[in-house]
């Protein structure tokens, strides 16, 4: 006897389709991190500890446990190692998100192949927008991160939340700037005159956008995650007020990642 | 060249034919420094052939191919998903995966496709360190399905 089909995609078996519904290996592996967390006054206190010649910078409790600093103060060798990837690089990635009103980020800097990793809480892992005090929780605390210089996509995938989705081609392609950012904030817009199934069916799960640049490279990515229906990219269009959107298969994004962090190590 | 898996093979440097018990074709790449440390590590790409129950499903193999990736490593975080096309219209699936071995980050893509008649499963496995994907994976990728449209075809 074999094995019992999965289940299938809910929209998708609507239109005859009957592929596998993807929608719950994203949420099954969320961003996690291994370092400590530390507030931004503890890496100001890191900075100024690396900094300081003949002052003493007294340590906070973070850091000591973290090991970066002695307990008497002064940088351990961690902190030495930290302080001099993050206050000279040899490149830089940034990718900057947002749920609701909290600014999140993830900022790794290159040194000598090995890269250290400042993240807020992943967009992805967040369940709903942050508010009130959350919003602190969620942007003001960095956990740390040195991994492998070829680690870096798979920690910008996982902090993004890239995951199998099935792709869905939209239509209209380009797209009044201003109701794609309003849709962004705000989940009740309503989509577009004349959009097609596909983006209605895509307007109607749940959105953030996120950015990366990094210093190795002119062009960097805007991108949606559209939960289960996966990544758009938004792109420039000849046309003023208007963005293109375009459904990017998670594979694409995966290679551009890769590409980009090979930029990151040419940079 | 070496001709396996209904394919012919034209080796690039560093690459050679390796024994694996069960695998049809297996092939290890140059042994390259791929982390920072200076760990080194061999690509590789291997071909299974497996007999396949009579009602067997894709949709089934390849999720199943899914629960098998989370078990490759502890950070194991499958990126993608897809449909693969296979030759007089079957499907199969491809997943590609990131992970890490030992200190290694590495980036295993598997194309799973279904033959009937007889019915077996041919998965294909390209596991590649990511300093070296940009430039395997267009090549690995043109292999596998080669390899795939010849087992399908049978």
């Amino acid at each position: 006897m074999s094995a019992p089909l999965p289940r299938l995609d809910p929209y998708l078996a609507t239109l005859g389709e009957d592929v596998e519904d993807l929608s719950r290996i994203g949420v099954a592996q969320p961003f996690r991190s291994s370092g400590p967390t530390l507030s931004r006054a503890d890496l100001d206190v890191l900075t100024r500890a690396a900094d300081a010649r003949l002052r003493r910078v007294a340590p906070t409790p973070a850091l000591v446990e973290a090991g970066l600093m002695k307990d008497g103060g002064g940088l351990t060798d961690d902190g030495r190692f930290v302080t001099t990837v993050l206050t000279s690089p040899q490149g830089r990635l940034r990718v900057e998100s947002g749920r609701g009103r909290a600014p999140l980020t993830l900022d790794v800097s290159v040194r000598g192949g090995v890269a250290l990793a400042l993240a807020t809480a992943s967009p992805a892992s967040l369940p709903t927008a942050p508010r009130g005090e959350q919003i602190l929780d969620a942007a003001a605390a960095v956990t740390l991160d040195v991994v492998d210089l070829a680690g870096v996509p798979a920690l910008v995938a996982s902090w993004v939340g890239l995951a199998p989705a099935w792709s869905l081609a939209t239509s209209p392609e380009e797209l009044p700037e201003q109701t794609v950012l309003a849709r962004v904030d705000d989940p009740e817009t309503s989509p577009p005159p004349g959009a097609d199934a596909h983006l209605r069916h895509v307007w109607s799960q749940p959105w953030f956008l996120w950015t990366l640049g990094t210093s190795g490279g002119p062009t960097g990515l805007t991108m949606i995650n559209a939960g289960p229906s996966g990544h758009l990219a938004l792109t420039s269009t000849g046309t003023e007020g208007h963005v293109g959107l375009r459904a990017v298969p998670s594979a694409v994004v995966w290679s551009a990642l890769v590409r980009t962090t090979g930029q990151l190590a040419t940079g | 060249m070496i001709e396996a898996a209904g394919v012919s093979v034209e080796l690039g440097d560093g690459w050679e034919r390796v024994d694996l018990p069960g695998a049809v074709l297996a092939l290890a790449g140059p042994d390259t420094a791929s982390a920072a440390d200076g760990t080194t590590f061999r690509p590789s790409f291997t071909v299974i052939v497996a007999d396949a129950a009579p009602d067997a499903d894709v949709r089934t193999l390849g999720s199943e191919a899914v629960v098998a990736a989370g078990l490759v490593s502890d950070d194991a975080h499958v990126v993608a998903y897809d449909v693969w096309p296979l030759p007089d219209g079957a499907l199969g699936r491809r997943l590609v995966v990131a992970a890490t071995y030992g200190a290694v980050p590495v980036c295993v893509t598997q194309w799973v496709g279904l033959r009937t008649d007889p019915s077996t499963v041919t998965t294909v496995t390209a596991t590649v360190p990511v300093s070296r994907y940009t430039g395997l994976e267009g090549v690995l990728e043109d292999l596998a399905g080669q390899v795939l449209a010849a087992q399908v075809r049978g």
